[in-house]
């Protein structure tokens, strides 16, 4: 027989007990989220990838952080632009460091001559047209002929045909006059440890490795940029990003079943 | 008809509803107030935010910073670094926090000239950082590309001779036969002249500009390959003979878009870090002493 207390309170604590299961329930949902947050941020970044669930979790919420933050430059499938002069991200070539997680991470948090304290910005292609070249070091200015002359030696090093005399000028001014050897390395392969591009792998970030690009890169120079994201993501949200990129380049390692 | 008072009339009291809404109360603010405490920053805690991998007097040591300098300095992976490289990195980092915040207790940057300086630096960095973040529009770089085409050309190049007479009617004269087509030594034999030698061959103009000086410059970047100036008073009398003039060509937009972005950037830069200026100075109350008003 039901009195007329349980009348009055039984929708009461239905409701309660209604409340509280829900409650625990998003609790349960969001400590859980909290959990795996902490469990891919305290992880070794370059470890995940083995890792091949937290990998798939990772890449999936890394590719909604990309196509927001970073597809707008480096296109939807991370294919870059020639048009943006931004660099591809897919294929397994990089500028900076050997493309690890770790290295991405550091990227995408403090960027590339992003004016954060802690991006890479140790160097700079230097416009060789200009009275003042570089603010830091002392470049001499070259000619017209020094630059055509420079632009058939790279053009020799892709294994383009072209005025031997002139690439030979030019290989002079590269290792001695012109101090290009001084960022691009001796043997004009670049160095990953300062950002500074291969010379040798017909890989272009600016133009298409065709004369005029070139000439037009020794004359005005480049300082490409990518900003600082430490400020904008969360550092989950980073992580995840970078783990996404890292994928792009190793589509065998994006957690996915082989 | 019941008098127990209805579930749903706000109008009248009801004990349950009353203890309903507590309950959800009490476990609504349980839930946020949980969440600030496990994500505020600056909140004071004893849990190391998993993004970090110390807190120093509450402020952050950074995983990312922390594993970056295992990589710098060991050449390592965290998974693969040994306890004592990780402890060696820890320890560093940890000793240039509590000596950065040391240095804020002796307000260091009141008295030292290298503490100020890299303040300074370090907040035009802040305000050029943001600028950079902000990506333009394609609409926006189109617009500064219009407004600001002359920055967007090919490098103009010019080979010319500068000949320099001791006075005007013997510049006539030497105008005169260059036009005719003498050679340039026998003409400057016959009236006196020389060459100054200020550019031998092919220069780019900004270099062409340096040699010659702003006035034969302007008259040279006007000439025609093949033409021979007037006589041009300018720190004695000068006659011009272009050998060859490339003036510099218009780039399209879409050709010049990677200098326009960059001239974009460093034009927000310069914005971004006046407007820095403007707002700290107005903020400021700054007091100048009488005599220098």
């Amino acid at each position: 027989m039901m009195t007329k207390a349980h009348r009055t309170f039984r929708p009461i604590i239905f409701t309660a007990l209604a409340a509280g299961v829900a409650a625990a329930i998003a609790s349960l949902v969001w400590f859980n989220a909290y959990a795996a947050a902490g469990r891919l941020l305290t992880a070794d970044p370059n470890a995940i990838p083995a890792d091949r669930p937290a990998m798939r979790r990772a890449v999936t919420a890394g590719q909604a952080v990309y196509s927001r933050q970073c597809a707008s430059c480096h296109a939807a499938g991370g294919q870059g632009s020639v048009a943006l002069s931004t660099p591809a991200l897919n294929d397994g070539d990089w500028l900076y460091g050997d493309g690890t997680p770790a290295e991405i991470e550091r990227t995408v948090s403090y960027g590339i001559r992003s004016h954060h304290a802690r991006s890479w910005h140790l160097t700079e292609m230097p416009g060789y047209i200009q009275a003042t070249a570089s603010g830091t070091h002392q470049i001499i200015p070259l000619t017209p002929s020094d630059i055509r002359d420079l632009t058939e030696y790279l053009m020799k090093l892709q294994g383009e045909p072209g005025d031997e005399q002139a690439a030979a000028r030019g290989q002079t001014l590269f290792h001695i006059s012109a101090g290009c050897w001084d960022c691009h390395a001796r043997d004009a392969g670049g160095d990953r440890a300062t950002g500074v591009p291969s010379l040798t792998d017909k890989i272009w970030l600016y133009g298409k490795g065709d004369r005029q690009s070139i000439f037009d890169s020794i004359a005005f120079g480049h300082a490409g940029v990518c900003p600082a994201w430490i400020d904008v993501l969360t550092p989950v949200e980073i992580r995840q990003v970078a783990l996404y990129v890292y994928a792009l380049s190793h589509p065998e390692d994006s957690g996915e079943s082989k | 008809m019941s008098d127990t008072p209805a579930w749903r009339d706000p109008t009248q009291v009801h004990a349950g509803r009353s203890l309903v809404l507590a309950a959800t109360g009490a476990v609504i603010g349980l839930i946020i107030a949980g969440y600030g405490l496990f994500t505020a920053r600056g909140t004071s805690t004893l849990l190391v935010p998993p993004e970090d991998v110390a807190l120093v007097n509450q402020q952050p040591l950074s995983r990312v910073d922390f594993v970056g300098m295992l990589k710098s300095l060991y050449d390592v992976d965290l998974a693969d670094s040994t306890p004592e490289q990780r402890r060696k990195i820890l320890e560093d980092m940890i000793r240039e926090e509590v000596y950065v915040q040391r240095g804020k207790d002796l307000d260091l940057a009141s008295v030292d000239p290298d503490v100020r300086g890299a303040m300074v630096a370090a907040v035009e960095q802040v305000s050029a950082t943001s600028a950079i973040t902000e990506q333009p529009t394609e609409d926006k770089l189109r617009a500064h590309y219009d407004a600001n085409r002359t920055l967007f050309t090919s490098a103009g190049t010019m080979d010319v001779r500068d000949y320099v007479f001791k006075d005007a009617a013997a510049a006539a004269g030497a105008v005169t036969a260059l036009r005719s087509g003498k050679p340039a030594d026998s003409v400057l034999a016959a009236n006196g002249g020389r060459d100054s030698a200020k550019v031998s061959s092919e220069e780019f103009y900004f270099a062409a500009k340096i040699h010659l000086g702003d006035a034969l410059f302007t008259a040279a970047a006007a000439m025609a390959t093949g033409a021979v100036s007037e006589p041009i008073e300018a720190d004695g009398i000068h006659v011009l003979q272009m050998v060859k003039n490339t003036p510099p060509t218009q780039y399209t937009y879409e050709d010049a878009r990677v200098r326009v972005l960059d001239d974009y950037r460093k034009k927000a830069i310069t914005r971004a870090q006046a407007n820095m200026e403007m707002f700290l100075r107005k903020r400021a109350n700054v007091l100048i002493s009488e005599d220098l008003r």
